[in-house]
């Protein structure tokens, strides 16, 4: 920055906006800031090189003008920021993006998680269905090509090979099979490189080894507002079936045993001694010897065993019955999707394995579906329950008839709720206003495990009515509601994070209670695709606190400090995510700002909030402008005298700075009053934790106190006592002795004469560690043979000496360096004459290939120096 | 993070460059030159780093290595003795957005060259300088370079240099402003790329020493150290160039050396009888020339004149 610089931005750089007492940040200067950032874990990156020349560039330094222009210019902003956007008639071109979003103005440039790779159910592990593209790529890499010389081209490509692969899967709103599009996008990549020869072959052979290693039933899926279903859709086809499996296995094993008991019964019964029964126990061979009729009658009845009670034998075989008729059924139950009819679902409806019911009011209908489903279940658990008892002759019907008879939902363990075929309800922002919040919230009270997916917009209101703006009052926060529930698990995530997505699925699915997950569409308020794609904009709904993570899990504990889950969110500890944005003053010069990013940035990527924006003129003196960060914090009467402003930068990367409207300014408030809410309940700047916490502090010190006070009198009573006893010199030397061990530091390590004598031991330590491994090298390499000439490749200087001898026999590699090409085509005499000439004697000659080669024995000669 | 998480901005050039995009003419050094390797290596930084080939230049002054021009695919300027330095600084502070590599020989760069040496170095523009050392002048057929260890026989000293060589690397770290200086060797091709890398990775002028061999001339005076890995020292440390793992069992006279310790680096550099190699000293904070003489550059031609047309209407009588 130069020294002449403008004040203002002087103050810019070195203040973080966003940034407010409460929480620490003061105004501090960015470097302070990175290293708190460093400290809480959020590493600042640095900006790549390449990029330097994009930076964003600051204003030029304001003028001092006649305080009459100044006070018109300001009161103009004022106007603005009271009335807001109906002083903003025309629709100005809005080429405005957040500053720290400085680098995104191109979505295709920007690399996402999406799409994500499905990996086959019978190859995806619980905790992990799905990976990015990216992350396939590496794994491949790993095992396939891990030295830096092997797949060179296809790994310099990979960034362009996921921009080819998200341009193939444009449009695709459904998982689509893996291999074709991955293909579709490898023919692309050889197309766009338009490579020949050998590297054109080499990167072939990569590509077609990569797509080979994509095994059958891989999917990809885009970014859309259905990624949450598909996701749910997944971890059921990954958990359902072995939770099924389990319990048919168990189930069948019951059956066994309960057809022996019958068996067992029927040997009982005059029936089994019949001369068709013995006739039939005996067999065709015996039959010719014996008389089945007259065996039948010699044949006694079993004595000491009482024939089973007639009711216990029905009740068995009406278990026997309902467990045959599950064992005979399909093995895997269908999800039901209740489903608003808003919602274009003919993706939906193809899905495998999906039953989609349509209507209005998705979470009453979801209780439904799920009770009916419960009771047809509530058969199958009752005759399990039954079974169990029945094998082991414990069922005692005066006790268990009326537990088991009247078996509902409400009576199922964990495991039986598991294997419930899963029911989820769809509800949207327009499924919610009137009987949609009732219905959701009995839904939520009722303990049913149902599934509620919930869609929200970040800038609108859930629950508003068609037509209703953003500012129709305070926001409901839908998720907060859920929690109000108690006893439901409620999670808000985001499509943008696809891991934080199938975690909070996942446990969903796991819990057998109600599940919210409140998810952010990734869409604009009303609805339509954002202009920097579904990624950016969830991603700055989270950084921006417009949609902050968390989990809500009952089952975690009784405490909200268990209950409570706050994972996920960008430096959770502050109001704001603090940053620090490089960028250029107007001479060039580098400089840089520290920015919060606020409900007011994210707010700049929706359009309806446009209006809500107006440049700052140069005329406008810096004092009564303020951050929006330190704007929401301010008391009521200064907060009318300041217009609060945000830092932008436009298509030119000119940055700017935006007057934000009073509306927009007090949703920022309010966004952040949520953010403090649930930082408390977090755990995070709560008031009662930190008096808590200053209260320790203080009796801690205290007891410290009291602790060394004690010690000292104890020390003085020890040297008085020695005084008396001793006298002199001795006395002294104990004196000294007892203050010494108790009171004194610890005596000073040796000092190291200099850095470098210190550190010549530690070299010297692995000169001698390394002979051993060299040593055992040797000994390894003296065992292995060396009839074949090779070449030291790495040590190869690329001097042309061999190449010139024999282009065949010795070949370059990528990095233009030597190794044997065709062993076969060349002499050993020509080995040798490059092996002598070779200035870094990385060629070794082996031994002659063909025994008849003249001259042989002098060769062999020559070559033993580099065998 | 938004504006800095470089995970998330895909920087995809629209070309993609193999090795053989950075090939020049046939090299026509010695066989066995050390410059072949020196050649090799940049070429594979080109190719590594995706640096269109229009965008990069190669200057270089006179010798046997400024010839290296013509051997890459590249634009280059072959300039006159000793003037390397000044034409990549006039490249440089013109076209900052080019990549400029410097070919200089030990005769270039630290005798006819010495001054254009001392303030480059200040000056500190974004370049990588590569000094070709190989003690001799072999262009001109073996004569006595200032970095010719005394006795040693050339055609201007048939009995022997007199004069104690010039130490480079000591004498760079001496250079007011200097912000990378390193040193590697050319029979250790893995090091020379690494080297080399990291002093294009940085951000102003990086000065790399290369001990070179001349097997014509000066074929003796580097085989000592060819012979016995123990003669060079590496130097290691966390922000240092990381010695391959496959090349660690053979260069076991190793010492951890702190490339900010700019003392250190000097007393390091000084110890006879040994070629340290790698990173001496890394500041980059260290300023840029060129940072200060980009303004203006956007001008058009229209704005040139009105602006020096108003300067000049200053002094109009």
């Amino acid at each position: 920055m130069s020294p002449n610089q403008d004040p203002s931005l002087e103050a810019a750089s070195s203040q973080p906006e966003g940034a407010e007492p409460g929480t620490g940040p003061q105004p501090e200067p960015a470097a302070q800031v990175a290293d708190e950032l460093r400290l809480s874990g959020v590493e600042p990156e640095p900006v790549p090189t390449g990029s330097t020349r994009e930076l964003p560039v600051l204003p030029p330094p304001r003028s001092p003008l006649d305080p009459q222009s100044e006070g018109a210019a300001i009161r103009a902003l004022r106007r603005f920021h009271v009335v807001g956007p109906e002083l903003n008639k025309e629709d100005p071109p809005w080429d405005f993006l957040p500053a720290l979003m400085f680098l995104f103005r191109d979505p295709s440039r920007v690399r996402t998680k999406y799409p994500l790779y499905l990996f086959p159910p019978q190859h995806a592990e619980p905790d992990n269905l799905f990976e990015g593209l990216r992350m396939i790529l590496e794994r491949w890499v790993s095992d396939s090509a891990p030295g830096p010389d092997q797949a060179r081209i296809f790994k310099d490509n990979f960034a362009r090979y996921e921009r080819l692969v998200r341009k193939a899967m444009a449009g695709e709103l459904t998982p689509q099979p893996a291999r074709p599009l991955l293909a579709t996008a490898a023919d692309a990549l050889r197309q766009e490189l338009g490579l020949e020869g050998p590297p054109a072959d080499e990167l072939g052979a990569d590509l077609d080894h990569f797509l080979g290693s994509v095994p059958d039933g891989a999917a990809l899926l885009g970014l859309s507002d259905s990624v949450p279903v598909f996701v749910l859709l997944q971890a059921v086809r990954n958990q359902l079936p072995p939770r099924h499996m389990r319990f048919r296995e168990r189930v069948h094993r019951l059956l066994v045993k309960l057809e022996a008991l019958l068996e067992i019964e029927y040997q009982k019964s005059p029936e089994s001694r019949s001369a068709e029964a013995v006739d039939d126990a005996l067999g065709d061979v015996a039959g010719r010897f014996l008389d089945p009729g007259a065996l039948g009658k010699v044949m006694g009845a079993p004595r000491g065993s009482q024939p089973m009670r007639p009711r216990r034998r029905e009740r068995i075989g009406e278990v026997i019955g309902v467990l045959k008729a599950y064992l005979a059924s399909d093995p895997m139950p269908k999800v039901t999707v209740v489903h608003p009819k808003q919602m274009a679902a003919s993706w939906l409806r193809d899905a495998e394995g999906v039953r989609v019911i349509h209507h209005a009011e998705p979470a009453r209908i979801a209780a439904e579906v799920f009770d009916e489903s419960a009771e047809r279940m509530a058969r199958l658990f009752w005759a399990a329950r039954v079974a169990e008892l029945e094998v082991v002759d414990e069922y005692e019907p005066i006790c268990h008839s009326p537990i088991l008879t009247n078996l509902s939902w409400r009576d199922f363990s964990v495991e039986e709720l598991r294997l419930l075929p899963p029911v989820v309800a769809l509800v949207t922002a327009r499924t919610l206003p009137d009987r949609g919040m009732t219905s959701l919230s009995r839904l939520l009270l009722s303990g049913r495990p149902v599934q509620v997916l919930a869609t929200v917009q970040s800038a609108g209101t859930p629950g508003g009515t068609p037509g209703q703006g953003p500012f129709s009052g305070y926001r409901l926060e839908l998720g907060y509601l859920g929690i109000s529930h108690r006893e439901a698990m409620v999670e808000q995530s985001s499509a943008a994070r696809p891991a934080h997505l199938v975690e909070s699925i996942r446990r969903g699915l796991k819990a057998g209670r109600p599940s919210l997950h409140v998810i952010a569409s990734g869409l604009t308020f009303g609805g339509r695709y954002p202009r920097l794609g579904a990624w950016l904009h969830a991603g700055a709904a989270i950084e921006s606190r417009a949609h902050p993570f968390f989990r809500y899990d009952p089952e975690a504990g009784r405490s909200w400090a268990k209950r409570l889950n706050f994972d996920g969110n960008t430096q959770p500890a502050r109001d704001w995510p603090v940053y620090e944005l490089p960028c250029f003053d107007s001479e060039g010069q580098p400089a840089s700002l520290t920015l919060g990013f606020t409900f007011a940035d994210y707010a700049l990527l929706e359009p309806v909030y446009h209006g809500h924006f107006q440049p700052v003129s140069a005329d406008c003196p810096d004092d009564d402008l303020v951050s929006i960060g330190t704007w929401v914090k301010l008391g009521e009467e200064e907060l009318l005298r300041k217009v609060p402003t945000i830092w932008a930068v436009d298509s030119k990367q000119r940055l700017q700075r935006l007057a934000v409207s009073r509306k927009l300014a007090l949703s920022c408030r309010d966004r952040l009053g949520f953010w403090h809410t649930l930082q408390e309940m977090a755990g995070i700047n709560n008031e009662y934790a930190r008096a808590a916490a200053q209260q320790a502090r203080g009796e801690a010190l205290r007891e410290a106190a009291r602790q060394l006070d004690r010690r000292e009198q104890e020390l003085q009573a020890e040297l008085e006592r020695v005084r008396a006893e001793e006298a002199g010199e001795a006395l002294g030397r104990l004196a000294s002795a007892l203050v010494g061990s108790e009171l004194a530091p610890p005596p000073p390590a040796p000092v190291s004469p200099s850095r470098f004598a210190a550190a010549a031991p530690g070299v010297v330590a692995e000169a001698e560690r390394l002979p051993e491994t060299s040593a055992a090298q040797e000994e390894e390499d003296d065992e292995l043979g060396f009839d074949e000439p090779y070449i030291d490749t790495p040590l190869c200087t690329s001097c042309n000496d061999c190449t010139a001898i024999n282009a065949l026999l010795f070949a370059y590699n990528a990095n233009k360096q030597a190794y044997i090409g065709d062993a076969s085509a060349g002499t050993f005499a020509q080995l040798v004459q490059a092996a002598e000439k070779c200035p870094t004697r990385c060629i070794h000659p082996g031994k002659p290939m063909n025994p008849d080669e003249p001259g042989l024995d002098e060769l062999l000669v020559r070559a033993a120096r580099f065998k | 993070m938004f504006g800095l998480k470089t995970d998330w901005s895909l920087d995809i050039p629209s070309r993609y460059f193999l090795l053989d995009d950075y090939l020049g003419a046939e090299a026509r050094w010695c066989p066995g030159c050390g410059d072949h390797a020196v050649l090799t290596a940049v070429q594979r930084i080109c190719r590594d780093e995706q640096l269109p080939p229009e965008q990069t230049v190669v200057v270089s002054g006179i010798g046997c290595s400024s010839r290296f021009p013509h051997y890459m695919g590249t634009y280059g300027f072959h300039g006159l003795h000793g003037r390397a330095l000044p034409v990549a600084c006039g490249v440089k502070s013109r076209r900052p957005d080019l990549k400029v590599f410097v070919a200089t020989g030990d005769g270039d760069c630290c005798s006819i060259g010495a001054g254009h040496w001392i303030h480059a170095v200040r000056y500190n523009m974004d370049m990588v300088v590569m000094l070709f050392d190989n003690n001799i002048y072999g262009l001109t057929k073996k004569q006595t370079s200032p970095t010719s260890e005394p006795g040693l026989r050339t055609n201007t000293h048939p009995r022997g240099a007199w004069l104690p060589a010039m130490n480079a690397t000591a004498a760079t770290l001496g250079f007011t402003n200097v912000s990378f200086m390193a040193q590697t060797v050319d029979w250790m091709p893995g090091h020379l790329h690494a080297v080399l890398q990291a002093a294009y990775r940085h951000r102003g002028l990086s000065f790399v020493r290369i001990a070179q061999r001349c097997p014509q001339y000066t074929a003796g005076v580097f085989e000592e150290y060819v012979n016995d890995p123990d003669r060079l020292l590496v130097l290691e440390h966390e922000n240092g160039i990381p010695l391959a793992e496959d090349l660690r069992k053979f260069y076991k006279n190793r010492m951890e050396h702190d490339p900010s310790d700019i003392v250190e680096a000097t007393d390091i550099a000084l110890r006879p009888g040994i070629i340290p190699i790698g990173l001496f000293f890394w500041d980059p904070s260290r300023p840029c020339y060129e940072d200060f003489t980009q303004h203006g550059m956007d001008m058009s031609p229209e704005d040139k004149i009105r602006s020096l047309n108003e300067e000049m209407d200053r002094f109009a009588v």
